[in-house]
């Protein structure tokens, strides 16, 4: 892509992805979960159940899920995962990305390609793209 | 906010026109859990903390992971042990684009907005996201 032409219509969701999932199974701790966020520095965490993703966990839980309802640590993800995920096709523009974002209020969209996940698409990403 | 469709750029529009300036803070000794409730019930994931009446740091939904809930920290634990101080803020006259710059190179995705040396507002990836879908 030219710097010249950049705008949000022409980069692809595929484009800026992040490919590198990581994915715990429904009994998975809260605190594992933690953990695993903060050495990875990562904000969204994949979870599966039978090989297939069927959740998806976010710092934004540990605030509004873990700690405002003074749950254990030792909490299953599968008790306070969201629920379908959120996907957009990863031949879609950002801008359709920012779109979704903005109408579902969510930072994070798993990304899909044949009804498979194969990444993740942050708001951080998108900023990261506005400040190029 | 006078911006017509047409002319819209990220350098046109500036943090003051886009900021949020009704602002959540909390005393610095305030238990975290009280700060988890707010963020779900007024849908905010950024409260300013207070000491002296003068905002000396943040705390965002990110904190909650990688501070409380990694470290087995206790939900009664002071905001001022795990918020982040001091504030990095941006001036409310820079255009967003400046903001943009700052959240990447930062690796942060809330700004404190600064008048005067005083913070006036808040501004955040989410917000830079809407400008573009508009």
């Amino acid at each position: 892509m030219s710097r010249e032409d950049f705008n949000f219509s022409s980069i692809l969701v595929k484009d800026i992805m992040n490919k590198a999932l990581i994915s715990v199974n429904l009994t998975t701790t809260a605190f594992q979960i933690a953990r695993m966020m903060k050495l990875e520095v990562i904000g969204a965490i994949l979870v599966k159940e039978n090989g297939t993703h069927v959740g998806i966990i976010t710092d934004r839980d540990f605030a509004i899920k873990i700690t405002a309802n003074n749950l254990p640590l030792d909490t299953p993800v599968k008790e306070i995962m969201s629920s379908p995920i959120i996907t957009i096709n990863h031949n879609e523009p950002i801008s359709s990305a920012a779109e979704m974002m903005n109408h579902q209020k969510v930072r994070k969209l798993a990304v899909s390609d044949n009804g498979k996940i194969i990444g993740i698409i942050t708001s951080t990403d998108l900023v990261n793209q506005i400040a190029k | 906010m006078g911006m017509s469709c047409e002319g819209f750029n990220f350098s046109s529009i500036l943090v003051k026109d886009i900021m949020h300036k009704d602002l959540f803070s909390v005393n610095h000794n305030t238990p975290t859990f009280q700060i988890a409730k707010m963020m779900e019930l007024e849908e905010v994931d950024a409260i300013f903390v207070k000491e002296n009446e003068t905002p000396m740091g943040i705390i965002t939904d990110r904190d909650f992971v990688t501070k409380i809930a990694a470290n087995s920290l206790p939900p009664d634990t002071p905001v001022k042990e795990i918020m982040s101080s001091p504030l990095i803020t941006i001036n409310h006259n820079e255009p967003i684009s400046r903001a943009a710059e700052m959240m990447s190179s930062k690796k942060v995705k809330k700004l404190a907005v600064s008048e005067n040396g005083k913070i006036v507002g808040l501004i955040t990836s989410t917000d830079l996201i809407h400008q573009n879908t508009k």
